[in-house]
């Protein structure tokens, strides 16, 4: 009688040690966009680790900003740092870094209309296609191109490339791969489309970053330039390598200074570089600076066909979310707003 | 109602038992103690952590929990975290199940605001201010303070939020050998070996324990639109740690102690969980090399003299073979080696003023492949003394006070004073209720990666520095069988706090910048009836902590809560020992806690039963037992750090055997 009377007390204590009174707050569903035929994309990146990067998308008709796109439509999260966006077609390649894959969206709806994983392990950074079937995407820790099979929405197999590939861009019936080396790499691969393996490696400066094409056919490789943390003095600058893909030779050098990571293209052939306390104007014409665009410090810049417009992304303190600014080509501020957490890279709906 | 003082005449008693950080159960043990000394301690245990001396616990400035042998052996879990993951205003964040990485914060501060000692003796890391709890087995514990609110006037940097001992198992008299092995969920096994032999003037312990187990347990995880149950890769373990305790007392005034520790952890960090196919392939590999020593000489005139001394060495490797640098393999490396001596004084002039005064040497120095090579010295000294006036009033009848301060200089950082006044008020005799309080400075040292990162270490940090305040009531009723009530209001006030930011555009750089204040309340009930048959503990934690700083003008984290922070839980444990049987049911609940520093995204509110039974029974010449736990009975899904899920259901069994 004993024991069932200490097992009832136990019971019953436990029956009145309740849930708390402090309710889970209520989340605000954002608005799910009507997008338009043309618009911007802004990349967040989210807090790594966290599981909260998203997209965020300017509607160029409505000059509405919508945030959280991805879970909006679609009622799942988009992951954990999301890289980058290619835009092919009708759909949207989100490259989702540490969740190892990339979600594919339908442009018109922005719905989720597929998934690539890119394996376990992996660590997928930039998408170039090839052709509508066949895309090439960094593998940062892998020092691999990984070859997906868009249809399939599956990888295919990998093309070793030098350490800690970054940037890739195509050119000329050939990749090009920017081997950061994590800081410590000097060197381009050039990956032949035909063989998929690397014809050639170039020397180029330090770091080397993102990789674009210019209109007018040059691969423009920004070298973000050397840390020493011990001594900044000892830091070496940024620069930006001009390969010429018919030759595959480093052609022309210009130098930025500071430290950059990324360039913004327009198809008047007018590029724009962040580095570290200012954006830079460089006419890839002549692959020269003509000038500094705008005082302060961007993390992406991404060049609007239509306008010419250039969106520049501040991430402020890295925990809050970032500001796009956007500027007129002749550097009149158009307008600004509020993204997602750590907004790193643009993709333009047109 | 029997007083809760202890007797003036006792008091040297007292001292022999609970000096050299030793427990209460040794001091129950000692012999000789009158009946009403040993019924007090039930309720009012003697802690030594709230003022570095030793106090009945109503009658300490602080709020203190103190978690028994009885109440560790009893709870599911083979971990030190599990026996104190319900105590109040305490908050553990888990990286995962099994041996994960594991750290624990008191009072909403973060788990570098947070000091654990190890009998007596500093075990926070220089390196990076954390104790990974992950690796603490509960196995050689012979019970755990737990001391809320700052106490740097008493232990120096990191105690902001609180202080943990824990203190070790002496060996008991006779000699005693025992063998257990455990086997669990997710491919868990564990077994181990003890020995002890103890006598009058010398007793020594030893145990060796291994741990392992394939971490595959089960989870759901769910993209926010769907939910499935996968399988956890890479969290696999293996643990091996071993202890050794050795007391001589040299005779009835001389007393040492000798103990060393060591522990080789090799563990899967798979890290975060993103997507069905998310499997890191990381590992953590630590060793911990721990000696620690004592002499306690109790001179003439109340005087007694103790010197404690720590010698640490702890290597640490993150290894992930799934992250190519520079052609290599990712490999961190940390190699911590600190020495720390503190001579102490401690006197007992009148029944009215006793105290003690000492000083602590520290070195410490580190190697480590992300850190510059680093040496700090730390000097300090502290003063800490306890009054005690009787009113010529029933009410109040008493107050203690207990003033405090330290001094700690640095090598490589500026120092702190940290001064500190607590107070201790006899309210009613019967039923007892008495009143706590405490107001002080406490402070944070920057830890030798703030300082010397390669990467952007910042070497003009200044310390952390709080302010501290709490204030509750305490109250023993008799209610069919013993109450004890327990509520404190609490606030810190913490500024100058260090966070990384961006620098120059390009990496990171910590900075004294930050404000947070901490705001809220604990309570707890502990109800012993049935002649000691039944324990129920029900306590509840609120606690509201805001960044009230501007990193910058229009700063929108300002005003926000901190992350990982929960705004309340509730914890209720039922006890019952009937015979050779012991029911355990444990219930907690957890609300939901911020992910972002925004307050925009959030890990939602869980609840969690476990459940233990064990049986003992005689074999032969052989005492047997054999316990059965079940933790997370319901199964539920629930993340403590936000990606790291959490095992669902989880059965063990352990059987021992003992002589």
């Amino acid at each position: 009688m004993k024991l069932r009377a200490i097992i009832c007390v136990c019971a019953s204590a436990l029956a009145v040690s309740p849930a708390g009174c402090v309710k889970d707050p209520v989340s605000a569903l954002e608005e799910v966009p009507i997008p338009s035929a043309h618009g911007v994309y802004i990349i967040n990146q989210g807090i790594f680790g966290r599981g909260n990067a998203s997209l965020s998308y300017y509607d160029l008709a409505s000059f509405r900003v919508y945030n959280d796109v991805f879970t909006a439509v679609n009622g799942k999260n988009l992951g954990d740092v999301a890289q980058g966006m290619t835009i092919r077609g009708s759909s949207g390649f989100v490259v989702v870094n540490n969740s190892q894959k990339i979600e594919i969206i339908d442009l018109a709806t922005n719905l989720n209309t597929g998934t690539i994983s890119t394996g376990s392990g992996s660590s997928p950074g930039q998408m170039a296609f090839v052709n509508d079937t066949l895309a090439l995407v960094t593998d940062l820790y892998a020092n691999a191109l990984l070859v997906v099979d868009v249809p399939a929405r599956r990888v295919t197999g990998s093309i070793p490339v030098g350490a800690n590939p970054a940037g890739v861009a195509i050119a000329g019936g050939k990749a090009y791969v920017s081997n950061s080396g994590f800081g410590s790499g000097r060197t381009v691969s050039v990956v032949s489309l035909l063989s998929l393996s690397v014809i050639r490696t170039v020397t180029v400066g330090d770091n080397p970053g993102g990789v674009e094409i210019t209109p007018s056919g040059a691969v423009y490789v920004v070298c973000t330039g050397s840390y020493d943390f011990t001594d900044p003095t000892k830091d070496t600058p940024a620069r930006i390598m001009v390969i010429d893909p018919s030759s595959d030779v480093v052609t022309d050098s210009i130098f930025i200074g500071g430290h950059a990571t990324d360039i913004g293209i327009g198809i008047d052939g007018i590029g724009y570089v962040p580095s570290t306390s200012e954006v830079l104007r460089v006419d890839t014409r002549v692959h020269s600076v003509t000038g500094v665009f705008k005082e302060g410090s961007y993390f992406a810049v991404g060049v609007e066909a239509g306008s010419g417009d250039v969106y520049l992304a501040n991430p402020k303190n890295f925990i809050q979310p970032g500001t796009i600014s956007v500027f007129a080509p002749n550097g009149q501020l158009r307008t600004q707003f509020d993204v997602g957490l750590i907004p790193g890279a643009f993709a333009f709906k047109r | 109602m029997k007083p809760l003082r202890i007797p003036s005449s006792l008091i040297p008693v007292l001292l022999i038992h609970i000096s050299l950080a030793s427990a209460p159960e040794s001091a129950r043990a000692g012999g000789g103690t009158p009946d009403t000394l040993a019924r007090n301690y039930t309720l009012n245990e003697i802690v030594v952590t709230a003022t570095r001396r030793g106090v009945v616990s109503a009658t300490a400035p602080s709020a203190v929990t103190v978690v028994s042998r009885e109440a560790i052996e009893a709870m599911p879990g083979t971990l030190l975290s599990s026996a104190l993951s319900g105590t109040p205003g305490l908050s553990l964040r888990a990286y995962g199940g099994g041996t994960s990485l594991q750290t624990i914060s008191l009072r909403g501060m973060s788990p570098e605001h947070t000091l654990l000692l190890i009998d007596g003796q500093r075990y926070n890391s220089f390196q990076n201010g954390l104790a990974d709890f992950g690796i603490l087995s509960s196995s050689d514990v012979d019970h755990v303070e737990i001391v809320r609110g700052g106490s740097s006037a008493l232990y120096g940097s990191d105690a902001v939020g609180g202080v943990i001992n824990v203190i070790t198992r002496a060996a008991g008299e006779g000699v005693h050998g025992s063998a257990s092995t455990m086997l669990g969920s997710n491919h868990s096994s564990a077994s181990e070996l003890r020995m002890e032999a103890g006598g009058e003037e010398l007793g020594i312990r030893g145990s060796l324990r291994r741990e392992q187990g394939r971490g595959d347990y089960e989870f759901r995880f769910n993209d926010g639109r769907t939910e499935t149950t996968l399988t956890r890769g890479g969290e696999d373990y293996a643990l091996l740690s071993g202890d050794v305790r050795a007391d001589w007392r040299v005779s009835p005034t001389l007393r040492s102690t000798a103990s060393f520790t060591y522990a080789d952890a090799d563990r899967g960090s798979p890290g975060v969980v993103t997507d069905p196919s998310s499997n890191g392939r990381g590992r953590l590999w630590d060793r911990l090399e721990y000696l620690r020593g004592g002499i306690d000489w109790d001179a003439a005139g109340g005087l007694s003299l103790r010197v404690n001394g720590s010698a640490h060495y702890g290597l640490e490797h993150y290894d992930d073979p799934g992250q190519l640098l520079n052609g290599s393999t990712l490999h961190s490396l940390y190699a911590n080696h600190d020495v720390i001596l503190t001579p102490e004084a401690l006197f007992n002039f009148s029944p009215g003023l006793s105290g003690l005064a000492g000083v602590e040497y520290a070195r410490v120095s580190l190697q480590s492949s992300e850190i510059v090579d680093a040496v700090r010295i730390q000097r300090s000294a502290f003063l800490s003394t306890e009054h005690s006036f009787v009113l010529p009033f029933q009410v109040p009848f008493e107050i203690i006070l207990y003033p405090s301060i330290r001094y700690d200089a640095y090598s490589d950082v500026t120092g702190d004073v940290s001064p500190r006044l607590g107070l201790n008020i006899g309210l009613f005799r019967d039923p007892v209720l008495r009143l706590k309080a405490s107001y002080g400075k406490s402070f944070r040292a920057p830890v030798l990666n703030d300082l010397y990162w390669i990467e952007g270490g910042n070497p003009a940090l200044r310390p952390e520095r709080a302010l501290s305040f709490d204030a509750g009531l305490r109250s023993e009723i008799e209610l069919w069988g013993s109450l004890r009530i327990e509520a404190t209001y609490f606030s810190i006030d913490s500024r100058d706090r260090i966070v990384w930011v961006p620098a120059s555009g390009t990496f990171w750089s910590p900075k004294n910048i930050s404000s947070v204040t901490s705001r809220g309340a604990e309570a707890e009930a502990v109800w012993t009836g049935f002649d000691g048959v039944l324990r129920l503990t029900l306590n509840g934690t609120w606690t509201y902590v805001t960044k009230t700083s501007a990193d910058f003008p229009g700063d929108p984290t300002e005003g926000k809560r901190l992350i990982y922070e929960p705004a309340q839980t509730l914890n209720g444990v039922a006890e019952a020992r009937w015979g050779s049987v012991m029911l355990l049911l444990r219930h907690s609940w957890i609300s939901y806690r911020y992910t972002t520093e925004i307050n925009d995204r959030f890990l939602p509110a869980y609840s969690l039963e476990s459940a233990a039974l064990r049986y003992k029974l005689p074999v032969g010449p052989f005492n047997a037992s054999v316990k059965a736990e079940v933790n997370n009975i319901f199964n539920t899904s629930y993340q403590v750090v936000a990606l790291y899920p959490m095992p669902l259901r989880e059965v063990r069994v352990t059987l021992e055997a003992g002589l």
